[in-house]
């Protein structure tokens, strides 16, 4: 074309010029844009399209009376090729309503919006590094609704809350999805006014540092085991971040007096917020905190003030070694830390009105193991993830498969990604080429984001 | 004729005869007076080629005529010809026998029959034809003679015999001829009667090996073939060139479209039902089998596992690329197992002529032209260079130091 | 050519400026293929434009495609000559991941400024990174080049106008070369989204590169007479 794309107002505009345009000419042909040459492929390229699907990708409804198109387009030389007849209808992949609480299966594979306080709260921390990326570039977050993550809100509806705290975890391969559901159900949980004890991310706890060894001290409270100094303080943060509001309504007092040395302690009937405050200050004491923290919280659940969520994503990683060493030079297991110990005891069967969600996540497996160089190659099955320790400690949970997209998913991915402008080139817009674009990436969801970066 | 053969016939009173019959008259003498010696038993004289003074005697048998590359040829002529007769009674031997044993008559049997008889008899698994037990007549192991290329003075017959390859160069001489008398017609004409070059595509010329059994017994090399072409392309350039197409027709082939020499195989079916073709494919090491499936839905299969065999995004466009030049990426199913494998890019160069050559059965034939075109079609003939001695690998050499 | 084969085909010399040359003019060494073979095109464009009736593609065989070359989307003539000159030791996996990462970032910076554009700006943003890298290249190509010439003992710089295809090599080289300069901190594939942006606006090391060339060739501009 002899005017370059750029000087038209909007790509909504292009589109309707060219559905006009093949009104008038009456073929629909496939185009393919190379500079400012146009060329129309032959017939064998063109594909059918079905009716409700159509390439106007504002959620707009827009009048075609309103645009004003200059007429002095005739003068290029060929027919100006149109992508498809185009229909009205807006591309759907969005729900109807922003509120996490409420939604059913049928807003199942639609992009719901997240506020930006409920991202930092709750999303932020634990996802893949590309998420955080794609959250600057298209300057909003939005989480996809899938199937998983509302079976397991169902469960925690209608569990029993006089027994011991179920066990829910998530598994499927990498890049299908795990850590965004957990972080929906935690989201879900917050906003019912459930308290969340979130681990987002279990690799930063064990894995290997390239600028110094992780800050640690010996514990103060029990002999043999050694603190995460710097770990406890960042989660106790997060903590905070997460349920400030919700712990200044309840009014949780503590039943035992904590003396933590000399010169400081906490009495008897002293809120928890306190006890909070002072793990903020003193790092030497915070991981000691988190323990004392989470005695009496499950106290106050036991007597039914508190209604507690415990996510934890990554829980095969208990058992893991870390690459902290001994004085002996032995290399020290995640059981012998005491920051860890705290969140494996809250699996224990000695309290209730608690539910305890996970995901099974096979890069924890594959951090220090020298058998996989990739974590694609790691099998993702519950029961090697978690070895004999741990599915024993385990045994009576629920296993929920979190699988690829189907391809009502992966259509709703790639609209969004148009709609958003992170796919260009023209023929990719078309019905085959979004065909193509979920084969290359086998409808993975992590490899849909980074392949369609190319296209 | 010689100041000494005038003097001589002068007493004959000849002078006034012409020169030819000169000529026969001393012939008919010198036989005359050879006839006499041979019945008078005359000593044999060293052999002069020229005629001297009467006294002088010349004995001029034919033996004597017959230079020394005629005897040699004649003594090659003659265990040539014993050798012949060897074979040829050997191979009616063998035929008599095998007639014996398969029970045939001798008249009936053909050189067909020959080699069925050998083939039930001694069965060969060697891949080359040349190789296994054959019986055919001698002129199929020996180049048969050209014939003589002497006369009986020892003289050859072409005047070009001195060069060893003498029909090529007589042919490069005609050719040359042709083109001046191109130049000497084109002479004076002005340059606005030149027809534009004629490069007809379609039409070459013939290859080496066919030009080479042009010329049986002549080592033609290929050099000789290209300064050949050189020639026979200047004259078809020629504006005048016209006037010698018929001529240079002899060697020039037509090609036929590449479109046309495509092998289709019909579709066989699945236990279930489903249509199928069956391909293979080679790249470097690697050997893949292929089975694509008719109204398929996209799946692919490799060996068992999903397209994630393939880590690379590249490799997983290479095995669909043919199936998305035809636009077809979601029509069919794909089903693939790599028996040898030398790596990942090597499998999914076989995977993908092994795709191109199905999916050819099924497609339309501009489709076809398209895939061949794109190059999906042609096996890759490349392997890995060897390292040579005294370079560190194929290319690269040692350092070079001054000192 | 060695010398040797100079004598040989001097006759031949006229054939070399044919359109379709005959089979005696075409020499090759070292290739697996024979000297018919032709090349393959690479773009939908060339494959699917139907053959003339004279096309020598109809009837000559046509070499293997390479495992690179396919007609998807994302595939593009230019990327892939950026791809084959920051390979090294052959390992062109390496490469290919930093130039779809290079140009990723382009894409990133330029689809947030477009969120954050008022309406009217929004139609002024080109948001497609492979045709920002063809206008940086563009821009980056060098008018004037020098070239050693030496005179009566003397080795003088002379201004020449370059080929087009030497233009094309010099500003891809010269763009490589700027991805690489400093900060040493930052990593390649930002680095070269970063200086394809500056290019694309105008700025930045390779239009840098490219006005120094000129400098020079504006000081030596006497000596052009000499080629």
């Amino acid at each position: 074309m002899k005017r370059s794309i750029i000087s038209y107002r909007s790509y909504c505009q292009l589109l309707r010029l060219w559905s006009s345009k093949s009104a008038r000419v009456g073929s629909s042909s496939v185009c393919c844009v190379k500079d400012n040459i146009v060329t129309s492929l032959p017939a064998c390229f063109q594909l059918t399209v079905p009716p409700g699907r159509s390439y106007c990708t504002s959620t707009e409804n827009v009048d075609e009376e309103e645009d004003v198109i200059e007429d002095d387009i005739d003068d290029v030389g060929p027919t100006i090729p149109v992508f498809q007849h185009r229909t009205n209808l807006p591309a759907k992949f969005r729900t109807q309503h922003d509120d996490p609480t409420k939604f059913s299966l049928e807003d199942v594979g639609l992009y719901y919006k997240v506020s930006p306080e409920d991202y930092k709260k709750y999303i932020q921390s634990g996802q893949w590094p590309g998420y955080k990326k794609q959250v600057k570039t298209f300057t909003e977050a939005t989480v996809m609704v899938r199937q998983p993550a509302l079976e397991v809100l169902d469960i925690i509806e209608n569990a029993n809350y006089d027994y011991p705290p179920l066990r829910l975890f998530f598994y499927g391969k990498v890049g299908t999805g795990k850590s965004m559901s957990l972080s929906h159900v935690v989201q879900h949980c917050g906003h019912q006014g459930m308290l969340t004890i979130h681990i987002p991310d279990f690799n930063e706890l064990i894995r290997h540092r390239t600028s110094g060894v992780r800050p640690h001290a010996p514990s103060e409270y029990t002999d043999g085991l050694i603190d995460y100094t710097d770990d406890a303080l960042n989660w106790l943060q997060y903590f905070k971040l997460q349920n400030e509001e919700l712990l200044k309504k309840l009014n949780i007092k503590t039943t035992k007096e904590y003396v933590w040395s000399a010169r400081d302690s906490t009495p008897v009937g002293s809120d928890i917020l306190d006890l909070l405050s002072f793990g903020l200050e003193r790092k030497k004491y915070s991981s000691d905190c988190i323990g004392a923290m989470f005695r009496e919280i499950k106290k106050a659940a036991n007597e039914k003030r508190v209604k507690v969520l415990v996510a934890i994503d990554g829980v095969n990683g208990l058992w893991k070694n870390t690459t902290i060493k001994d004085s002996e030079k032995k290399i020290i297991n995640a059981q012998k830390v005491s920051t860890i110990q705290h969140f494996h005891k809250l699996f224990e069967h000695n309290w209730s009105n608690g539910i305890c969600v996970g995901t099974l996540c096979p890069s924890v497996e594959a951090i220090n193991n020298t058998m996989y160089e990739n974590k694609m190659d790691v099998p993702y099955t519950p029961q090697y993830l978690l070895k004999k320790e741990g599915f024993d400690y385990m045994d009576p949970f629920v296993p929920i498969i979190v699988s690829e997209y189907n391809f009502k998913e992966a259509h709703n991915c790639i609209d969004y990604y148009i709609e958003r402008k992170w796919i260009q080139s023209p023929r990719s817009l078309t019905e085959s080429g979004k065909k193509e674009i979920m084969m290359l990436a086998n409808m993975n969801p992590l490899q849909l984001m980074t392949i369609s970066g190319r296209f | 004729m010689s100041f000494a053969v005038q003097n001589y016939f002068r007493h004959l009173k000849l002078a006034n005869c012409s020169r030819n019959e000169v000529r026969i008259i001393s012939k008919f003498f010198l036989h005359c007076s050879a006839r006499q010696r041979q019945n008078e038993g005359g000593e044999k004289k060293p052999t002069v080629n020229f005629v001297g003074p009467p006294d002088t005697p010349k004995s001029i048998a034919k033996q004597d005529l017959i230079s020394r590359a005629m005897l040699t040829y004649l003594e090659r002529k003659q265990k040539v010809d014993e050798f012949k007769q060897i074979n040829a009674d050997e191979f009616d031997l063998g035929r008599r026998h095998l007639a014996n044993i398969m029970g045939i008559e001798e008249d009936e049997m053909t050189s067909e029959k020959i080699r069925e008889a050998l083939s039930y008899l001694m069965p060969s698994s060697l891949s080359n034809r040349k190789a296994r037990p054959l019986l055919e007549p001698p002129e199929y192991y020996f180049p048969q003679n050209v014939g003589n290329q002497f006369d009986v003075t020892g003289r050859p017959y072409h005047f070009l015999y001195y060069t060893y390859k003498a029909n090529y160069y007589g042919l490069m001489h005609d050719l040359a001829l042709k083109l001046e008398t191109l130049k000497r017609l084109n002479f004076g004409l002005s340059h606005t009667n030149q027809e534009q070059g004629r490069t007809k595509v379609g039409v070459e010329w013939i290859s080496f090996n066919k030009f080479v059994e042009l010329f049986p017994e002549e080592k033609v090399t290929e050099h000789d073939y290209r300064r050949f072409l050189v020639l026979v392309e200047r004259i078809d350039d020629h504006p005048l060139g016209q006037k010698y197409q018929d001529f240079l027709d002899q060697y020039r082939i037509t090609l036929k479209p590449k479109s046309e020499s495509f092998k289709l195989i019909q579709p066989l079916i699945d236990e279930d039902g489903r249509e199928y073709v069956k391909n293979s494919g080679k790249r470097k090491t690697s050997e893949a089998t292929v089975k694509l499936f008719n109204h398929g839905h996209g799946n692919i299969n490799i060996n068992g596992k999903d397209i994630t065999y393939f880590k690379d995004i590249m490799h997983r466009q290479a095995i669909l690329a043919p199936l998305q030049l035809c636009g077809v990426v979601d029509k069919f199913d794909i089903e693939a197992n790599v028996m040898v494998s030398a790596g990942p890019s090597a499998d999914a160069g076989a995977i993908r002529i092994a795709v191109a050559k199905s999916l050819a059965c099924f497609v339309p034939d501009d489709m076809k032209e398209h895939l061949r075109i794109a190059g999906y079609l042609t096996v890759d003939p490349r392997r890995r260079e060897r390292k040579k001695a005294g370079q560190e690998g194929a290319r690269m050499k040692f350092p070079w130091k001054k000192r | 050519m060695a010398a040797s084969m100079k004598n040989i085909f001097q006759p031949v010399s006229r054939l070399l400026l044919r359109k379709n040359p005959g089979l005696s003019v075409v020499c090759t060494r070292g290739s697996v293929y024979d000297q018919s073979y032709l090349e393959t095109s690479k773009t939908l464009e060339e494959i699917k434009r139907p053959l003339a009736e004279d096309d020598i593609r109809r009837f000559r065989k046509i070499k293997a495609a390479n495992t690179d070359d396919n007609t998807f989307a994302d595939s593009d003539v230019v990327v892939g000559k950026l791809i084959n000159m920051i390979t090294k030791c052959g390992r062109k996996e390496v490469a290919r991941d930093i130039v779809m990462k290079a140009l990723e970032y382009v894409k990133r910076v330029q689809v947030e400024k477009y969120h954050k554009a008022s309406d009217e700006e929004k139609t002024l943003i080109v948001l497609d990174p492979v045709k920002i890298l063809h206008q940086a290249i563009e821009n980056g190509k060098p008018l004037l080049i020098t070239c050693r010439v030496t005179m009566s003992g003397q080795k003088h710089l002379v201004p020449i106008a370059p080929s087009e295809r030497r233009q094309n090599f010099l500003s891809l080289k010269w763009l490589v070369s700027a991805g690489g300069d400093k900060p040493h901190r930052v990593r390649f594939h930002d680095k070269l989204g970063q200086e394809i942006l500056n290019a694309f606006n105008e700025e930045g090391g390779l239009i840098q590169r490219k006005q120094e060339m000129h400098k020079i060739c504006e000081a030596h501009k006497a000596y052009a007479h000499l080629k």
